[in-house]
């Protein structure tokens, strides 16, 4: 490839990739692969301790002699991310379709839908302790009006419900915009043919617009599905991973950076939580392709 | 031929739809936001009685208090300084990298390319992080923090500005370097200036991110002074479980600046959630 560029020109173009590439290789590339060697080891991370590979034991502990922790965790990070792919994405359906019609104030509600994007796992993590605060909270109160109680986000049965509920909650003004943008393409002459040939609502929505909207639906359902595989951040705010939360993210950062600090063990969980995130997304990916072949 | 008292029964249902989803927004979107400003301004001991209930009477002093005993202030300017740094570094990095990739004007341009999108599926490696932190001396400091917090910005901004290079017309590149215009004399002077509503989208995007990064603190950070507000304010309610007054108040300082950026940039957090979307 030819280039205008020459000279000193030239030499300036190549100091200037230079730490955009040397960022991507150390931030990007090295700690992805890093992972799976690390989980060979016995790394402890304190200083002065030197790391020994020690083969599959990272592995074998995790499945076999602990696998009463791993199992619970795929357990939770499934249920987790099942749910909030699922529901985030009827709701955002929903909401998306009636966002389309012109109702007064509708800007506004949009707005308010998709604020959390810009508050933050910590902000939105501490409202809503506040919110479902088991000694007088709003929730807690409410609960009393039918004489029951709970212990919310301290509670092995609500937790988790509780937790999906603010993921969804944080995360759905970004899947409405998603869809909307998608319902927003779809030519007027499609809806006004369907009306003509005595179409109702549901019909029309069925037939046309969720069609019409595959593109949105492919990328809404993935990046609900990789994003909550692999979410602990709110979790960590909320429940810290115990009562039944403690998705694999979870579980990882606990083994690492919390009481044990086993860095090799933390690894090997890690990558049993990309394997699974791999497999979902590209059994995803393939399954939501197709369907936007056979429907486009 | 529909009849008229379908089509109105239709639209009826529409608008008892929409009046519902209205009515659950205000009370799940507006409500948690609402009642947090009311704790904030509630006296201990009323929070005590009935915390559901308007503040009476009000007391502001929450807010003096939680900002002077949570040392607000250090953790504000950190957050300042960390967000602005690390996204303006990793824009004009991304920026510098993207140019002459989009116009395939280095040999390997498909292969880094290609490196930037094989990325996007490769897990993000927390512990090699850690480890790297150490090793690199990027751990507990200010400039080792924002160098951690390059990754994002570059990866995001790299795509973007990638597809943004593409719409400027190679013959400006051309006319530039016939006219004796330096390499990065033309960058910065006449390109960035080009791609700034991409800058802006991509900038807001990632200062957000980085913002309200909390997993980054509490790895990469182990002194109080470094803390950026994120963290702060987490261990301030690590330390203050139950006061739920002083809490909201310091839960109310932190979300106040980003409301009110929201109310400001939210056409481009749209537009950049749009566009983060349409790349993966």
């Amino acid at each position: 490839m030819s280039s205008i560029y020459r000279g000193r020109d030239r030499i300036q173009m190549r100091i200037g990739m230079a730490p955009g590439l040397l960022v991507y290789f150390l931030f990007g590339i090295v700690p992805s692969v890093a992972t799976a060697v690390i989980s060979l080891t016995n790394y402890s991370g304190i200083p002065g301790i030197p790391a020994q590979f020690i083969g599959l034991t990272n592995y074998v502990q995790a499945f076999i002699l602990d696998s009463a922790g791993l199992t619970g965790s795929i357990r939770d990070t499934l249920v987790f991310a099942v749910s909030v792919t699922v529901f985030q994405n009827l709701f955002a359906l929903g909401l998306a379709h009636l966002f389309t019609k012109k109702y007064p104030g509708r800007a506004v509600f949009r707005s308010l839908v998709f604020m959390p994007a810009s508050l933050g796992v910590t902000v939105i993590g501490l409202t809503w302790a506040l919110i479902f605060n088991p000694s007088g909270g709003p929730a807690a109160n409410f609960l009393s009006l039918w004489g029951g109680n709970s212990a919310f986000f301290g509670s092995n049965s609500l937790a988790m419900p509780l937790v999906i509920f603010v993921q969804i909650w944080a995360n759905l003004g970004f899947t409405t915009i998603v869809y909307l943008a998608g319902m927003n393409t779809v030519p007027e002459e499609l809806y006004e043919a369907a009306k003509l040939d005595g179409a109702n609502g549901w019909r029309i929505f069925r037939n046309i617009t969720f069609p019409m909207i595959a593109p949105s639906t492919t990328v809404n359902v993935l990046l609900a599905a990789v994003g909550s595989l692999n979410t602990y951040d709110l979790i960590y705010v909320l429940t810290d991973g115990l009562y039944h939360t403690n998705t694999l993210g979870m579980y990882m950062f606990n083994t690492a950076f919390q009481g044990s600090s086993n860095l090799g063990l933390a690894a090997a969980i890690n990558m049993v939580e990309f394997a699974i995130t791999l497999i979902v997304a590209l059994v995803l990916q393939k399954v939501l392709r197709k369907r936007e072949e056979v429907l486009g | 031929m529909k009849s008229a008292s379908t089509m109105f029964l239709n639209r009826k249902r529409h608008w008892v739809a929409f009046i519902v989803a209205a009515v659950v927004a205000l009370l799940l979107y507006l409500g948690p936001l609402t009642y947090l400003l009311s704790v904030a301004l509630q006296t201990p001991a009323q929070f005590l009685n009935n915390p559901v209930s308007f503040p009476h009477p009000i007391r502001l002093f929450n807010f003096v208090d939680a900002w002077n005993q949570a040392t607000m202030g250090t953790y504000f300017f950190n957050s300042i300084i960390y967000t602005f740094f690390s996204t303006a570094i990793s824009l004009l990095f991304a920026a510098l990298l993207a140019f002459p990739v989009s116009r395939r004007y280095i040999r390997g341009s498909q292969i880094i390319y290609t490196l930037f999108l094989a990325g996007m599926f490769l897990p993000v490696g927390l512990v090699p992080l850690f480890i790297e932190s150490r090793l690199l001396d990027l751990y507990n400091n200010r400039l080792g923090y924002i160098i951690l917090h390059l990754q994002y910005g570059l990866t995001f901004g790299f795509f973007i500005f990638v597809g943004y290079f593409r719409t400027i017309p190679v013959e400006l590149d051309e006319s530039a370097a016939i006219d004796g215009c330096g390499y990065f004399h033309y960058i910065w002077r006449i390109l960035i200036p080009l791609i700034r509503p991409a800058l802006a989208t991509v900038g807001i995007y990632v200062a957000i991110n980085v913002w309200n990064d909390l997993i980054g603190p509490v790895v990469f950070l182990a002194s109080n002074s470094l803390y950026p507000l994120t963290r702060g304010l987490y261990t301030f309610y690590g330390s203050n479980q139950s006061d739920w007054t002083l809490l909201a108040a310091g839960v109310f300082i932190v979300a106040a600046p980003l409301i009110i950026a929201f109310v400001f940039l939210q056409r481009y957090l749209i537009a950049g959630a749009v566009a983060g979307s349409l790349k993966s």
